[in-house]
């Protein structure tokens, strides 16, 4: 494979990180071909594929909310086929802001990825603890 | 769209599959049971519409992330 210009801040897009949302998102249900790109140990950006308008910053939810607490549902856990838990990846949906105040994480609506056959869905808890727009209180990773 | 009376205890059928009951009425609040196969998905209406209005909110370009995750690493 012979590679066109790689811009050395552009973090690599391998082909493993490639994942398919048979039903798209809500709100984007057209779009079905998603990357991952990983920016640091915090946050990734999920990249529409040969659409570069269309992406968003992810984030590990248990990094920021250490008791989040999932249960799929059978027909997730069906239509993702997923088998064991260990292929299975959670990521969230973060809404930016300059001011990191107004930052806000959707816990209700997490990302369930399959690493085995790369097959992903957005799904909506029942729990009614979770908000859509839950304050992003990042783990204080420079230490001031 | 389709508009049916129905009464307390009364059900309609969608295919054959998915079997909605009037469960019970109170005032303003109409209690609503549903039978239907496990890969029918059913939400309520403003959770879906509120999910679908925070996805186009939190998108965008992907020089705009590029240039908010970079500027977060300066700090």
């Amino acid at each position: 494979m012979t590679d066109s210009q790689v811009n050395s801040n552009d973090p690599v897009v391998e082909q493993d990180s490639q994942f398919t949302f048979a039903k798209g998102i809500p709100g984007f249900q057209e779009i079905s071909q998603y990357t991952i790109v990983e920016y640091d140990n915090l946050f990734s950006v999920l990249q529409a594929v040969d659409q570069p308008e269309i992406g968003f910053i992810i984030v590990d939810p248990f990094q920021i909310h250490s008791d989040y607490q999932i249960e799929l549902p059978e027909e997730v856990i069906n239509e993702l086929n997923i088998t064991s838990e260990d292929q299975v990846v959670i990521r969230n949906i973060v809404s930016w802001n300059e001011d990191p105040e107004k930052r806000t994480v959707n816990l209700v609506a997490p990302l369930v990825f399959n690493l085995i056959n790369h097959q992903a869905r957005q799904i909506i808890l029942q729990n009614p603890a979770y908000m859509i727009r839950h304050p992003l209180q990042q783990p204080n990773l420079r230490g001031d | 769209m389709l508009v049916l009376s129905r009464k307390k205890g009364e059900s309609i059928m969608i295919n054959d599959q998915i079997e909605v009951t009037i469960l019970g009425i109170d005032a303003e609040t109409i209690k609503i049971g549903i039978k239907a196969p496990k890969n029918i998905e059913i939400h309520r209406k403003e959770i879906f519409d509120a999910i679908q209005s925070n996805n186009q909110d939190a998108v965008a370009s992907s020089a705009q992330l590029k240039s908010w995750l970079q500027s977060e690493n300066k700090n």
